[in-house]
């Protein structure tokens, strides 16, 4: 299969700064955080108990960006996707590629989990 | 038999040389006469307890065990008035007589006070001992104006705390420029404008004729005939040394007791340590070279006669957060043969100044940022030659790893300047008593326990050889910004932040989390009374979204119902919403209102318009709701009307935030059916007054409210809850609820600071309360004017084609083509 490509989202001004919004798309429910210079996306779902990712204060831990879940304060890696919050390796949620081109935020073709099942 | 030592003067000095004393084998039966009433505390720290940064307790050094545990007799309270140097007995203002074989003279020195008119006036205060902070301390705060006289450091630490108990300071200085004897003009034009960006005006060049007033003071007039207002004066004009019982009793006096190098008087059975002693001429007022001088007249004292006091290198420094300023050596630069190396950043407000001579550190000025004085100190004590580090003298290389720049220090660098502590004493102190806290290191070595300003290096120092550090867990917000709560109050006032994003650039680590950016979007809204920027990404998605979020990520939906009253027509109009939107779940509330949950976000503002009701606050730290009994409207039992009072009460204030969430209570009666006595504001009424209680709690813990106050009338009543509103909001630590900030603050302190307050403190309280009032509004209006993308997820049509054309259907997203 031939690399996947990049589709075009939505404009960067439509995040708000160290937010997140939410996107639903090929069946995927996924939390976008606009960190300033960059973009990251990962799935919207607490590996704890579901908690709206997209609903948290982006945050930090030991160096790294995350974001902590609002239901119960995990912090979950923006880059990595894994808990790091109460225990650094906790379980992890999925990442998915993601840039910010001439203002617009590009992700990377997803298949669809139906299609991936 | 045993010698008798009699000490003239409890203070630093003195009771320093005693110790020392204790150190030696010695043969003394100690008395100690002091004319305060105090046991030995840090005079240099009343600055900080003028400022409210410590307490009384905190300064004290030596308690009344230590007197007793060395065998000392404390007179405390006993002036002596005369010395028989024949007889060699001395004799206290009261009359008793006593006898010693040696005598020590500690008698420290006496503010200067110069020749204004009117000095005697009520209100007038100078700022020496534990009795002067305290009456400062009670006549200080919102709205009272003060004017230091005196702008060298005691001044202008005094001006700085009187400012932090509320005054308006003014600093009048005879002087062309602040601090003349530590600081060139520059470096006191700098000083001069980060105090006035503080706060604080400054007036140099002032001579004050008079004080203004009948038997108070009402003002300040200076010789060019402007009269400032003042209904509270400081004179800070300098100190003189007590000299008066050395001198009628025939010892050598110039300015100072005349003392040798090993603190010899010119008796020989007399000696003298601290600010009354003058030594080459010189007088001492720091307490560094005090301390050494305690230490060679301990030496002399018990027949250990050898060490000498060699004079100091003067050094100071000004503990004013956002004024830092350092200075020691000679800095004067028109001397011959020396240069002159500057730095002068007027956005940044620093100017450091470098005297050399042959390559050495002469003196040095540093002003707005002194964070790097102890490499100068080192270069300076120990004559370093600079030749290499010409290149970088005022840019430290870069610390490439923590405890590097620590590790460069030579173990001869005096990290204690107050009690001159080294390093390696420290190490020492670490490896062979296992010293790894401060609080340890305080204890074994003293360091730190002078003006507290090595605490930090201290810190890193023990972080890098102390096999088991600990850190004291200093109460900071949290690790993005390790401040104290009060510390980032003032820091947030005094340096005018207006954002949390500001703060975390400056003071923490730029991103901060959870903890941290809720706590700081509380402190600058409280502390500009609404007046900051609002960002909401620093605010948990319950105040984005103005709704309380559920386990499964919908949200709760709790309109105002101000005293749980509501109309036929308005529980229409909700019972409507609640089919219209499916909501799972109606419940009412403990707090008399009615709640819609399971609401999915995108639905929000489209049911607060339907609803047409204000926001309840339920989600927030804040002001969440008053609720009443039915009270003298129709219960037969009720004595108040505690529905009207309670929806008044709501309606004051409704729409603000608080440090926790803030429940109120107002009941007609003392059958207390709205239970008020455990609520955070509680008013009970009764037959012709009203009971206000604070602090309750009916959670996790059951506490019954405290009484503030009773009074006769409902708008009594009101204003009395409003006082402890706002105090609350000025003073609460985030998510500290009333019931933990009454006993943290303790209801003597909380009483006095609100209902029994001058009145221009309480109108300051009011009008602040006012001021961020008229700036709130209802949350659930931003139905009108929603923050882009509030409630919302993205949406895209497709999944967008290959030309890179996207197209948006919401109709306020910008779309890009």
């Amino acid at each position: 299969m031939s690399n996947p490509q990049w589709v075009p989202i939505t404009s960067i001004e439509n995040l708000p700064p160290n937010e997140g919004r939410s996107l639903h798309w090929h069946g995927l429910d996924i939390a976008l955080f606009n960190l300033g210079n960059r973009v990251v996306a990962v799935e919207n779902k607490c590996p704890h108990q579901n908690g709206p990712l997209v609903d948290g204060i982006v945050s930090t831990f030991d160096g790294r960006v995350t974001v902590t879940c609002p239901l119960h304060t995990r912090r979950i890696c923006l880059e990595s996707g894994q808990t790091v919050k109460p225990a650094i390796g906790g379980p992890c949620v999925r990442t998915f590629p993601a840039k910010i081109v001439d203002g617009i935020v590009m992700m990377q073709e997803q298949r669809s989990e139906a299609e991936a099942a | 038999m045993k010698q008798r030592l009699a000490v003239i003067g409890n203070g630093m000095a003195g009771v320093f040389t005693v110790e020392q004393i204790l150190k030696h084998n010695h043969d003394f039966e100690i008395t100690i006469f002091g004319d305060e009433t105090h046991v030995n505390y840090n005079r240099i720290l009343l600055s900080s307890v003028l400022a409210g940064e410590k307490d009384f307790d905190d300064i004290v050094i030596n308690d009344i065990d230590w007197y007793r545990q060395n065998g000392i007799q404390a007179r405390l309270g006993l002036r002596v008035d005369s010395i028989d140097l024949a007889a060699k007995t001395i004799r206290s203002a009261q009359g008793c007589t006593t006898a010693f074989d040696k005598l020590l003279i500690a008698t420290g020195s006496s503010p200067f006070l110069p020749p204004i008119k009117g000095i005697d006036k009520n209100g007038v205060f100078v700022f020496r001992t534990m009795d002067d902070a305290k009456h400062l301390l009670a006549l200080s705060g919102a709205g009272v104006k003060a004017v230091v006289i005196g702008g060298g450091l005691l001044g202008l630490e005094a001006a700085r705390g009187l400012q932090l108990q509320g005054c308006d300071v003014t600093v009048v200085h005879l002087g062309t420029h602040l601090m003349e004897r530590q600081l060139d003009f520059t470096g006191g034009q700098f000083l001069k404008r980060k105090l006035e960006s503080l706060g604080i005006a400054v007036i140099c060049s002032a001579s004050t004729t008079a004080i203004a007033g009948e038997t108070y003071a009402e003002g300040v007039r200076l010789t060019d005939g402007r009269e400032i207002a003042a209904n509270l004066v400081v004179i800070a004009a300098g100190i003189k040394p007590n000299t008066e019982i050395a001198k009628s009793a025939g010892l050598n006096v110039n300015r100072g007791i005349v003392v040798n190098e090993y603190l010899e008087t010119s008796h020989p059975d007399v000696f003298a340590v601290g600010e009354c002693t003058e030594f080459q001429g010189q007088l001492y007022g720091l307490v560094a070279p005090l301390y050494e001088q305690g230490k060679v007249l301990a030496a002399t004292i018990t027949g250990n006669r050898g060490p000498v006091f060699s004079g100091y290198t003067p050094a100071t420094k000004l503990k004013i957060m956002g004024a830092d300023v350092f200075s020691a050596g000679d800095f004067e630069d028109q001397r011959e043969g020396v240069e002159c190396v500057r730095l002068e950043d007027p956005s940044l407000g620093i100017y450091k100044k470098l005297i050399l001579k042959d390559n050495k550190l002469e003196g040095v000025i540093l002003v707005g940022d002194a964070s790097d004085d102890h490499r100068f100190m080192d270069w300076l004590r120990n004559g370093v030659d600079l030749t290499e580090q010409r290149r970088h003298l005022l840019t430290p290389t870069a610390i490439s790893g923590p405890g590097e720049d620590v590790a460069a220090l030579p173990d001869s660098h005096t990290v204690c300047g107050c009690n001159g502590v080294s390093k390696g004493t420290i190490i020492e102190a670490v490896h062979s008593h296992g010293v790894c806290t401060l609080a340890q290191l305080k204890d074994k070595t003293r360091a730190a326990t002078g003006c507290g300003s090595c605490s930090s290096l201290c810190q890193s120092l023990l972080k890098a050889v102390a096999p088991d550090y600990a850190e004291e867990k200093a109460k900071v917000l949290c690790d993005c910004v390790k401040f104290s709560q009060d510390q980032l109050r003032e820091i947030i006032h005094t340096q005018r932040l207006k954002s949390v994003q500001e703060v975390l650039d400056i003071y923490g680590n730029g991103i901060g989390c959870e903890i941290c950016k809720p706590a700081l979007s509380y402190l600058v809204d409280v502390a500009w009374q609404g007046d900051h920027h609002e960002d909401r990404s620093a605010r948990f998605i319950n105040d984005r979204v103005h709704a309380n979020i559920q386990k499964d990520g919908t949200f709760s939906v709790i309109p105002r119902m101000r005293g749980g009253v509501t109309t036929p027509a308005e529980l229409r109009k909700i019972a409507d919403v609640a089919e219209k939107y499916n909501v799972p779940l109606v419940k009412v509330t403990g707090s008399q209102r009615i709640d819609l949950l399971g609401v999915k976000k995108e639905d929000l503002p489209k049911m607060w318009e339907d609803l047409g009701m204000r926001s309840g606050q339920a989600y927030t730290k804040g002001v969440r709701m008053v609720k009443t009994c039915v009270g003298s409207t129709f219960c037969r039992f009720g004595t108040q009307d505690s529905i009207t009072t309670g929806i008044e009460l709501e309606r004051r204030f409704e729409d603000l935030f608080t440090p926790h969430k803030t429940k109120m209570g107002v009941v007609g009666c003392p059958r207390n059916c709205a239970e008020a006595t455990v609520k955070d504001i509680g008013l009970i009424g009764q037959e012709g007054s009203w009971q206000v209680v604070v602090g309750g709690a009916a959670g996790k813990g059951v506490r019954k409210a405290d009484l503030l106050i009773t009074v006769e009338t409902t708008e009594e009543a009101l204003e009395a809850a409003a006082l402890f509103f706002q105090y609350y909001r000025e003073n609460g630590h985030y998510l500290e609820r009333t019931y933990d900030f009454v006993e943290r603050l303790g209801m003597e302190k909380v009483r006095r600071d609100t209902v029994y307050a001058t009145d221009p403190v309480k109108q300051g309280l009011l009008d602040r309360l006012d001021r961020s009032k008229e700036r709130a509004s209802d949350a659930w209006l931003e139905r009108y004017s929603p923050r882009p993308f509030q409630f919302s997820p993205i949406e895209i049509n497709g999944n967008g084609n290959s030309n890179g054309l996207v197209q948006i259907e919401e109709t306020k997203e910008k779309v890009h083509v």
